[in-house]
C-alpha cells in the first residue's frame, strides 16, 4: 500500500474564510505553487512556506498534512 | 542565462558551422584527397583506397548526424531549455552514433591499421558523452524535484 501527503488546503482556506489568491499573496508564493500544494503534486515543501501558511491559516503543520493512502491508478480522483 | 552564456552557446553554435563547413569541404573532396593522401604515404592498391573512401564517408552520415543533433542541443540550451528529457535523448544519441564511428574505424583498421586510432579516439568520446548524459539525466530528476518543491 503507498502512501501520499495531503495537503488540506481547501479545509483551512473554507475555514478562514479567505480565497487562493489571497493566500498566495499572504504566503508570497504564486498561485501555480498553491495549486501544486492543492492539487497534492508537490515533492516538497520548505519549511519557510510551512510557517507561512500555518501563521495565515492559523492551524499547526499537522492540521495542514496529512498522511493518507495513495489512490489507485484507477481512481477517478487520481490525475 | 547571462550575457557571458550566451555568447559562449553562440561561439559553440558558430563552431558547429564551421565544423560542418569542414565535414563538407571533405565529403565533396574526399576521393582526391585519399589520393594526395596514399600518394605521400607511399601506399599502393585501389582497393584498400576505395575501402578506406567508403569507410570515411559511413563515418560522415554518423558526423552529420552528430552536428545536427548538437546544434539542436545547443539551440536548446540558448532558448533556456536545459535540463530536460529531450536534452537526455540527444546525448544519449551522440553517444551511441560516436560508438558508431569507433566500431566503423575498427572494422577499417583491419584494412588500414592507423585508423584503430581513431577508434580509440571514438570511444573515449563515447564514453565522455555518455558520462554527460548520466549527469544530465540526474539533473533533469533534481529539476523536476526542485519545480515540484514550493
Amino acid at each position: 500500500m503507498s502512501m501520499r501527503i495531503h495537503v488540506n488546503i481547501d479545509l483551512l482556506l473554507a475555514r478562514e474564510r479567505m480565497s487562493a489568491g489571497e493566500l498566495a499573496s499572504r504566503v508570497g508564493i504564486t498561485p501555480a505553487n498553491l495549486s501544486i500544494l492543492k492539487n497534492d503534486k508537490a515533492r516538497a515543501i520548505r519549511f519557510s512556506t510551512l510557517i507561512a501558511l500555518c501563521r495565515e491559516l492559523h492551524c499547526q503543520p499537522g492540521d495542514l498534512l496529512v498522511c493518507e493512502e495513495a489512490p489507485g491508478p484507477d481512481d477517478p480522483d487520481n490525475d | 542565462m547571462n550575457s557571458n552564456t550566451r555568447n559562449s552557446a553562440l561561439l559553440t553554435e558558430i563552431f558547429i558551422y564551421i565544423l560542418a563547413a569542414c565535414l563538407l569541404v571533405l565529403d565533396v573532396g574526399l576521393w582526391p584527397l585519399s589520393g594526395w593522401y596514399m600518394k605521400i604515404r607511399n601506399m599502393t592498391g585501389e582497393g584498400i583506397r576505395i575501402t578506406l573512401v567508403v569507410i570515411l564517408y559511413a563515418c560522415s552520415v554518423l558526423g552529420w548526424f552528430i552536428l545536427w543533433k548538437m546544434l539542436r542541443l545547443i539551440r536548446n540550451i540558448r532558448k533556456g531549455i536545459v535540463f530536460t528529457e529531450q536534452n537526455v535523448s540527444i546525448l544519449r544519441a551522440v553517444s551511441l552514433l560516436c560508438l558508431g564511428v569507433g566500431i566503423l574505424t575498427f572494422a577499417g583498421g583491419f584494412f588500414y591499421q592507423p585508423l584503430f586510432f581513431v577508434t580509440l579516439a571514438a570511444l573515449f568520446l563515447t564514453l565522455v558523452v555518455r558520462v554527460v548524459k548520466n549527469v544530465m539525466h540526474k539533473a533533469v530528476e533534481m529539476k523536476d524535484e526542485l519545480d515540484l518543491t514550493v
